[in-house]
C-alpha cells in the first residue's frame, strides 16, 4: 500500500479525535486534559485561597459576595507526542501471494495504513508525530513533530522499508521520551515478553502504551493441503502442517492470543487485536473511541 | 516348465511384489514448504509426510524389487525343471522274470498326454535250484514308491495308471495282496505271461554249470584287519560251512578265500578257471559302485532276501549309485531289498563269475547273521554263480518263446504284445494327490534352480542398492 492509497484513509478518517486516555504531564497547550492546573477559560473548580497562591487567581466577584478568598482552579490543556513503534520484521510480510499471484493484504500493509491512519488523527489534534521501524535495512526513525506533511513523510518512511529480519522492538522504546504515547504496532511474533516488560515499565512511569496486535487472517484458517510451515523469523523452525493438526494448531494459537490480551491489558497499556480483513477505517475509529471509553476500562478486539 | 513343490510361497512372493510397488507409490516425501509466522503453534512432528503418486517413479529401481522378490520366492517355493507337460503317468512296473525290452514297453503305453515310467522288480525266484514262489503283491510297494517320487517331483501330473508286468499270475487271495490292493488308489492292470525259469530255457544250461562252484570272499582290506572280530567274515564261513558249498577258509593275506579244496585253487584241473563268486560286503565304508548316503539317520526296518525278513532296525549307508536303481538288464540282479524298497545288495554276473556287492552295516559285536532269519540272504550270497551269457540267453529264449539270445532282443516287441492282460478292480487311475508325501520328510534332489535364482535374486539386489545409492547422491 503505498502512500497514495492513503487518500480515501484520511479522508474517512477527517474529524476524528484521538484523546489521550489520561490526562497527560505538562506540555505545550493542546487538545489533551493535562495533569496541570492553569488558567485557561475553562472552569473547573473554586479552592480556598492559601499562602502563596497567585492573587491574580482570586474569584474578587464570590470574595465580595461571601467575603471568602477562593481561587479559581482549570485544568491545562496539553499536546500528547504520540510515537509509532512498527515491527517490519520478516513475520509481519505474511501472507505471501499464492500460486496464482492473488495476494491479500498482509500484516505489514495492514500495520502501514493503520499506522498512517492514527499518526493523521493524532497530527489533526496537534499532536506531534514520530515513526520508529525495525526491518531488514535497520532502525528508521521520523522524530515526533506537528509540522504540516508529516504524516506524508510517515507514510513514504513506511513504504520504503524493506520486512524482514528479526530485529528486536524493545530497544526502541528507550529512546521514546517517557510521558509520549507510543503505539506498537507488531504480531507480537518477536521479543513480545521484552517488549511488554519495557511497556508495563512506561505504563508505571506515567507513559501511555498502546498495543495494536496485528493478526493475519491466514493465521487464523491455515490453507489446506500438507506443507512444511517454516517461521520466516527463525529458519530452523520447521513443523509438518496437515489436517490432522489444525485443530492443535488453532487451540494453541488462541490460547497464545488470549494470554497476550490479558498480559498487555493486565500492564496498564491498551491492547487491540486487529486482523487483517478488518476494515482500517472502522479499526482507528474504534481504537480512537476505545481510548476515550477506556477512561471506563472498555476495550476490545476489532475485527471486521 | 517349471513346477514348484510350494506354490503358496510363490504366491507369497507375488503379494510382497505388490506391496512393494503400493509402497512405492506411496512414497515419503518432504511436502512443500510455506512461511507461516506462526509456526511455532504447530505440533512437534517429523516434517516429512506421506504423499501418493499416480505414476511410479525410479521404474528400475521398483523393477530390481521385485523382480529380487520374484525371484526369492520362486526359489523358496521349490522348482523343479519338467521337459514336458503330461498330466497323466503311465507307472509300469515290471518283474524282472518278465523279459521284455523296456523300450517296447514304453512304446506300448506311451501317448500324448501320458508320461511312462518303468520300473522293474529284481528276479524274485532264485537260480532254479531255490524257486520260492511269486509273490505279485511285492510290486505294490515299488509302484508307491515311484509314484510318490514322481508325484514329489512333477507337480503336472494328476493322476497315475499303473501296470504290473509279471511272469506268473498273481495270487489275489494272499493277505498281502489284499492289504497292498485296498492301499492302492485306484486302477491296476496286470500283464502276464508264462513264467520264465532257467529249465525252460534251449540254451546250453546244464546241471554242471548250476552246481555249486567256489565261493571266494573278498575282504575290504583297508578295513579288516583282525579277523576275529569281523562278524561278516564269520557269518560266511558259518553259513558256507552251514551249506557244504565251499572248502575252506584259506588265510591270504588279508584276504580269505573259500575254495573247493585245500590248495585254495581257482583253476580246474583242465586248467579253466572255475566260475567263482566274490562277496563284496565291507564292514565299514561301502561297496565299489555304490553311493554313501548323506542323509542322517536314515534307516530301515528289515532286509528282505527270497521273502525272509531279516529284522533291523538298520542303518542304510549306501545307496546303489544313479539314483538308487540298478541298471536292469541281464547281468544284474537284486539279491537284497531294504523294506522300504531300496536295494540292498546286488549280483554283477560276468562270463566267468559273479560279484556280489552287500551294503549291510553290521555292528562287529552283532551275531544277528548267524541267526535262522540270515539263512535266506547268505543262501543267495554263498548260491553258486551263473554266468550272464547263460542267463541272458535263458531269458530271451524263453520270452520270444524259442529261439537264440541273439534274436532275443527283436523279439521282445512280440512279447509284449502277447501279454495277458487283465484289470483288477478299480477303474479309475489314481489321483496324484493321494501319493502326495510330506515335503519335510526325506531328501529332496538339488536342482541347478534353486541357486541360480537366489544368486540372481542377490545380483538384483547389489545392483539396487548400488542405484539408489547414486539415486540417493543425485538427489542429495
Amino acid at each position: 500500500m503505498s502512500s497514495r492509497t492513503y487518500g480515501p484513509l484520511l479522508d474517512a478518517l477527517r474529524g476524528v479525535r484521538w484523546p489521550a486516555r489520561r490526562a497527560v504531564g505538562a506540555a505545550l497547550p493542546g487538545a489533551h486534559r493535562s495533569v496541570q492546573r492553569g488558567t485557561s477559560g475553562e472552569f473547573t473548580e473554586y479552592r480556598l485561597y492559601r499562602q502563596g497562591d497567585d492573587p491574580r487567581q482570586l474569584d474578587w466577584k464570590l470574595l465580595a459576595r461571601s467575603d471568602r478568598a477562593f481561587v479559581r482552579l482549570t485544568d491545562d490543556r496539553a499536546v500528547l507526542p504520540t510515537w509509532f513503534v512498527v515491527d517490519a520484521s520478516a513475520s509481519m510480510a505474511y501472507p505471501e501471494p499464492d500460486a496464482d499471484g492473488n495476494a491479500s493484504d498482509t500484516k505489514w500493509s495492514v500495520a502501514c495504513a493503520l499506522t498512517v491512519g492514527l499518526a493523521a488523527v493524532a497530527h489533526a489534534s496537534s499532536d506531534p508525530v514520530g515513526l520508529l521501524a525495525v526491518s531488514r535495512d535497520g532502525p528508521a526513525r521520523l522524530s515526533a513533530r506537528t509540522r504540516r506533511g508529516t504524516v506524508g513523510e510517515l507514510a513514504r518512511l513506511l513504504d520504503q522499508q524493506t520486512v524482514g529480519g528479526a530485529a528486536p522492538l524493545t530497544p526502541l522504546l528507550t529512546t521514546i521520551p517517557a510521558m509520549a504515547r507510543v503505539v506498537i504496532v507488531s504480531d507480537l511474533l518477536g521479543d513480545a515478553d521484552a517488549l511488554l516488560r519495557a511497556a508495563a515499565q512506561r505504563t508505571v512511569a506515567g507513559g501511555i502504551v498502546e498495543c495494536i496486535h496485528v493478526v493475519a487472517a491466514a493465521e487464523l484458517e491455515l490453507p489446506s493441503g500438507a506443507f512444511r510451515a517454516r517461521d520466516p523469523d527463525t529458519a530452523a523452525l520447521e513443523r509438518p502442517m496437515d489436517a490432522r493438526v489444525r485443530s492443535e494448531y488453532r487451540r494453541r494459537f488462541d490460547a497464545f492470543r488470549a494470554d497476550v490480551a490479558q498480559r498487555w491489558r493486565a500492564s496498564g497499556a491498551g491492547y487491540v487485536e486487529v486482523q487483517t480483513d478488518a476494515s482500517i477505517v472502522r479499526v482507528v475509529r474504534q481504537i480512537a473511541a476505545g481510548s476515550s471509553r477506556d477512561h471506563h476500562g472498555a476495550n476490545s478486539d476489532v475485527r471486521a | 516348465m517349471i513346477a514348484l513343490a510350494l506354490p503358496w510361497l510363490f504366491g507369497a512372493a507375488l503379494a510382497a511384489s505388490a506391496v512393494v510397488a503400493a509402497l512405492h507409490l506411496l512414497s515419503v516425501r518432504r511436502p512443500p514448504e510455506l512461511l507461516l509466522p506462526t509456526a511455532r503453534f504447530l505440533p512437534e512432528r517429523d516434517v516429512r509426510a506421506i504423499s501418493r503418486t499416480r505414476r511410479p517413479s525410479d521404474l528400475l529401481l521398483l523393477a530390481l524389487r521385485i523382480a529380487a522378490l520374484l525371484c526369492a520366492g520362486l526359489a523358496a517355493s521349490g522348482p523343479t525343471w519338467r521337459p514336458s507337460v503330461a498330466s497323466r503317468m503311465v507307472l509300469v512296473i515290471a518283474d524282472a522274470d518278465v523279459v521284455v525290452d523296456s523300450a517296447a514297453v514304453r512304446a506300448m503305453f506311451a501317448s500324448p498326454d501320458a508320461q511312462v515310467v518303468m520300473r522293474w522288480r529284481a528276479n524274485a525266484a532264485g537260480n532254479g535250484d531255490e524257486a520260492e514262489p511269486f509273490n505279485a503283491a511285492s510290486l505294490f510297494p515299488i509302484a508307491w514308491r515311484d509314484a510318490a517320487r514322481v508325484v514329489a517331483e512333477q507337480a503336472g501330473v494328476d493322476s497315475i495308471d499303473l501296470h504290473l508286468l509279471t511272469a506268473q499270475a498273481p495270487d489275489t487271495t494272499t493277505a498281502a495282496w489284499r492289504h497292498w490292493r485296498a492301499a492302492w488308489p485306484g486302477r491296476v492292470t496286470m500283464h502276464t505271461r508264462a513264467p520264465v525259469t532257467v529249465a525252460d530255457s534251449a540254451l546250453d544250461v546244464t546241471s554242471a554249470s548250476l552246481r555249486p562252484k567256489p565261493v571266494i570272499v573278498d575282504d575290504d582290506a583297508a578295513s579288516r584287519s583282525v579277523a576275529i572280530d569281523d562278524p561278516i567274515r564269520a557269518a560266511l564261513s558259518w553259513h558256507a560251512a552251514r551249506r557244504r558249498t565251499a572248502g575252506v577258509l584259506v588265510p591270504r593275506a588279508d584276504t580269505i578265500w573259500l575254495t573247493s579244496d585245500s590248495a585254495g585253487s581257482t583253476t580246474r584241473r583242465d586248467g579253466q578257471p572255475m566260475r567263482t563268486v566274490r562277496v563284496r560286503w565291507p564292514l565299514h565304508g561301502v561297496p565299489a559302485g555304490w553311493q554313501a548316503t548323506t542323509a542322517r539317520g536314515d534307516s530301515a526296518v528289515a532286509v528282505v532276501s527270497s521273502g525272509h525278513a531279516l529284522m533291523g532296525p538298520w542303518p542304510i549307508r549306501a545307496a546303489f549309485a544313479r539314483d538308487g536303481a540298478p541298471p536292469m538288464d541281464h547281468a544284474v540282479r537284486i539279491l537284497a531289498w531294504w523294506s522300504d524298497g531300496r536295494t540292498a545288495s546286488l549280483e554283477r554276473a560276468y562270463d566267468a563269475s559273479c560279484d556280489r556287492d552287500v551294503a549291510v552295516p553290521v555292528s562287529p559285536a552283532s551275531d544277528v547273521l548267524l541267526s535262522a532269519s540270515a539263512n535266506a540272504l547268505f543262501d543267495r550270497l554263498l548260491a553258486p554263480c551263473v554266468p550272464r551269457r547263460t542267463r541272458a540267453g535263458a531269458g530271451a529264449g524263453a520270452g520270444a518263446g524259442a529261439g537264440t539270445g541273439a534274436d532275443a532282443g527283436s523279439n521282445n516287441l512280440a512279447a509284449v504284445q502277447r501279454l495277458t492282460t487283465v484289470t483288477v478292480d478299480g477303474t479309475a487311475m489314481a489321483a496324484a494327490p493321494a501319493f502326495s508325501v510330506d515335503a519335510s520328510v526325506g531328501t529332496r534332489r538339488s536342482s541347478w534352480i534353486v541357486p541360480t535364482l537366489l544368486g540372481l535374486a542377490v545380483v538384483l539386489l547389489l545392483v539396487e542398492g548400488v542405484l539408489r545409492a547414486r539415486t540417493a547422491q543425485a538427489v542429495a
